[in-house]
């Protein structure tokens, strides 16, 4: 079954090649989600809002989002506070969420509120803390 | 204590500079002696970064908050192993430990060699160098970890409570150093093509590095699943975010690699491929750290901070133009000493194991770095789901698993019909009845992937598992010893043969593990009073009362949940709790695992309301312990193949000749 080393160089290359397709054609046919900052909204479109969680957001989020209603919270762009969509999420919550995080969460826009899919709230990781006001305060626990 | 952190890391720099200068004159006529003042100065450099590293923990340990990256990441009520974990807590911090651990490598490699590759040896050390001048460069000039606050803090901020547990003092270091050992094969490679010494002796030299970086990359990764789903209090543990990504991607093309070594090793052929998958996976390496560090694409554990991007974008790009262009001009130098006889030999079987690996790799990349591209083209960020990722990951997920099995039964050069015949049959026999059986006794054919999982796994098992039956009763043969002793004795002598099978036994155990907690997982959200209940998968949630406590320094709730099953019977009472601490204003959710080999129970607490409703989500988490012992397995196996000891290595060809024989004569 000896074969010329240019036919197999042939097979190889459509071998990656087909693969290479099929990838290029399964990212495209599949869920593509567009990041998007809170004032590029269209309707009907699923996009990754990314932004920061504007002050005022409550402190029970987690229970507020287990709860039929929903956790009810404002996005504003990071670079211009002024840029804000109302967000309804519902599903579990990062301990990382609370006023000035970044978040992003998946969702469309539905009569002016950005009503995100359950449990897609990311945040982003907080290992630099240096961005954010100093003095300590103490508070009361969420729950 | 700046100072001296900065004065260590400045001399560092310059002992590597001064290394390759050294090094590579010792290339000349009559200046051989100068290799020795090199090598001692990889030495000095290890010692002077060790300094570094030194002063950066004792600042920690002493509470010198004059540190930014000490009043940042660190406070005096911290726990010590907190303190000294609390080093890769920060950017600068982590970039030191890869320093410091690269460094060590770079010494232990150059001690190791230090009567052996004495003609790689100079350009080797050079590599290493050039690597090291990078990162003690980047912690001297870019993002020091000594640097210095104008107003001392009375107080540090403290560590993340996320990071405050005991899997992230140990999952970072791992990871670092499959990273970091991943370069010792680069600098041989790059030695190899340079000196044109393109013979297997820089194969031998790298490949034990390479399994052993393997093994903390692997281990390091499943760590950080492991504590994502303890932590994090989602019920998952992988989410192909870019930063998991980061590490699986070196981690495959080093599986591609260790494989295709041995064909090189055994028929001088894939010369060229091999030095490709070993630039490709030290690129990666880099392209790790790059993407956990720029924040270029967003992931969960994007640290937000750029200012490192260009610099490690420039590296990479130096890393993969230079070496790509050094193979280019010694391809020559690569033929391949044989052609590929037959499709079906183990060769082949290694070929179409690397192009799915790579492939596999290659996608990933592709999913990753999508929405840079699609921003290059199109103007906006659009991100794959997860969704594209599993697409792509099971059906070469499941070709790579069968493969496992069919890789070691396959003859090198040509298998004959007869042949294959007679090693297949057990296992497709049993792999059609296993198939069967679950079929009738289980729902595991409702999931196409989880069945076609199943059945490759039994079918691998039968296959490797039958390979130690042959192996033992060869050595039984032998000479009067007793089962355990044959098998014992059959594996010390081919520690990487059957370590590699015992690895392959770990694959089977992990992709069921995979299987069952990703297919058929349930998940309910509960609201409970006292006294009120709620099914998930067949278990009864009864909330049997809560807590409240509260400290000086955090408060707590906790609610008390009994689980019974279908018959009644009470399986677990579990207290998933939350904590809340003043002092930094973060939340704590302490998620309550109640694990055994069929199911994990697994119990987020959203909250607790004031009329004393829990709010909790369940998830029935079916094989996830199944996970985490494919990986001790896998540990053992990869520990087994890389234990130092070359007569073993050297007896391999004749043992596995005699095993062949007596498989031909059955």
């Amino acid at each position: 079954m000896a074969m010329p080393s240019r036919l197999r160089f042939i097979l190889a290359i459509s071998l990656a090649v087909v693969l290479g397709g099929w990838l290029a054609y399964t990212s495209l046919g599949g869920a593509l989600e567009t990041y998007a900052g809170p004032t590029e909204l269209e309707a009907g479109t699923t996009y990754r809002l990314n932004g920061l969680v504007a002050a005022g957001a409550p402190a029970d989020a987690a229970v507020r989002a287990e709860s039929a209603e929903g956790l009810r919270f404002t996005v504003v762009d990071k670079d211009d506070p002024d840029r804000r969509v109302p967000v309804l999420y519902r599903g579990s919550v990062p301990d990382q969420f609370k006023d000035g995080r970044e978040v992003v969460v998946t969702g469309s826009m539905q009569r002016g509120t950005f009503v995100a899919q359950r449990d897609t709230m990311v945040t982003l990781c907080p290992s630099k803390f240096s961005d954010e006001p100093t003095e300590h305060t103490t508070g009361t626990p969420p729950t | 204590m700046s100072l001296a952190g900065r004065a260590a890391l400045l001399l560092a720099l310059a002992a590597a500079v001064y290394a390759i200068v050294m090094a590579l004159g010792s290339m000349r006529r009559g200046r051989r002696g100068w290799i020795q003042s090199a090598e001692r100065s990889v030495y000095g450099v290890f010692g002077l970064v060790t300094v570094a590293i030194v002063t950066l923990w004792a600042a920690l340990l002493t509470d010198n908050f004059e540190l930014r990256n000490v009043a940042e990441y660190s406070s005096s009520t911290l726990g010590s192993q907190f303190k000294i974990s609390a080093l890769w807590g920060s950017q600068a911090g982590s970039l030191l430990l890869w320093a410091w651990l690269f460094t060590g490598f770079a010494a232990l490699a150059v001690f190791i060699n230090r009567r052996r590759n004495r003609e790689l040896m100079p350009v080797a050390i050079a590599v290493l160098m050039g690597i090291a001048i990078f990162f003690t460069g980047l912690l001297s000039f870019v993002t020091s970890p000594f640097e210095t606050l104008a107003a001392i803090p009375a107080e540090g901020r403290g560590l993340n409570p996320l990071l405050q547990n005991h899997y992230m003092v140990i999952h970072p270091p791992l990871l670092y150093i499959g990273y970091v050992g991943l370069s010792i094969p680069f600098a041989f490679a790059i030695a190899a093509l340079v000196t044109r010494r393109l013979d297997t002796a820089w194969l031998t030299a790298v490949r034990r590095w390479t399994i052993m970086s393997w093994l903390f990359l692997g281990a390091g990764t499943l760590l950080g699943a492991r504590w994502a789903y303890e932590e994090l209090g989602w019920g998952g543990y992988w989410a192909w975010d870019p930063v998991e990504n980061a590490a699986f991607m070196p981690w495959l093309v080093a599986t591609a690699f260790l494989h295709s070594v041995m064909v090189q090793e055994r028929r001088g052929m894939l010369k060229v491929w091999n030095m490709v998958l070993v630039i490709l996976t030290f690129s990666l390496a880099l392209f790790g750290t790059f993407l956990t560090r720029s924040g270029i694409v967003a992931s969960v554990h994007a640290f937000g901070e750029s200012t490192l991007g260009p610099f490690f974008a420039a590296f990479i790009g130096v890393v993969l133009v230079g070496s790509l262009a050094l193979l280019v001009t010694r391809l020559p130098l690569l033929r391949s000493q044989n052609s590929l006889e037959s499709y079906i030999s183990r060769e082949a079987i290694f070929l179409f194991n690397n192009l799915l690996l790579v492939g596999l790799a290659f996608a990933i990349f592709w999913g990753t770095v999508f929405p840079i591209i699609s921003e290059a083209a199109r103007g906006s960020r659009i991100t794959v789901g997860q969704g594209y990722y599993n697409q792509v990951a099971v059906p070469i997920g499941i070709a790579l698993l069968v493969l496992t099995g069919v890789g070691p039964l396959i003859p090198w050069r040509k298998a004959s019909p007869g042949e294959l015949r007679r090693r297949f049959e057990v296992p497709v026999a049993a792999a059609i009845a296993g198939g069967i059986l679950l079929w009738a006794f289980t729902d595991v054919w409702s999931n196409w992937a989880a069945a076609g999982v199943c059945t490759a796994g039994i079918f691998v098992t039968f296959c490797v598992g039958g390979e130690f039956w042959r192996g033992t009763k060869v050595r039984r043969a032998l000479g009067n010893v007793t089962w355990p002793g044959a098998l014992g004795s059959m594996v010390a002598r081919n520690r990487r043969r059957y370590g590699g099978y015992i690895v392959h036994l770990g694959v089977v155990v992990l992709f069921v593990g995979l299987a069952g907690s990703s297919t058929f997982a349930s998940e309910a959200d509960l609201a409970l009073r006292p006294g009120q209940s709620g099914t998930v998968a067949g278990y009864t949630v009864t909330a049997d009362g809560f807590e409240r406590g509260r400290t000086e320094h955090v408060a707590t709730v906790s609610s008390r949940l009994l689980i019974t099953d279908g018959d009644g019977d009470e399986v677990a009472t579990m207290t998933p709790a939350v904590n809340f601490y003043f002092a930094d204003q973060q939340r704590s959710t302490e998620v309550a695992i109640d694990s055994s080999p069929t199911r994990d129970i697994y119990v987020v607490l959203a909250g607790l309301s004031e009329d004393g409703v829990a709010r909790v989500s369940v998830f029935v988490n079916p094989l996830v312990m199944w996970l985490w012992v494919a990986g001790i397995i896998m540990l053992i196996g990869g520990g087994i193949a890389a234990w130092p000891g070359m007569p073993a290595l050297r007896r391999e060809p004749a043992e596995e000749g005699a095993a062949e024989a007596q498989r031909a004569r059955p």
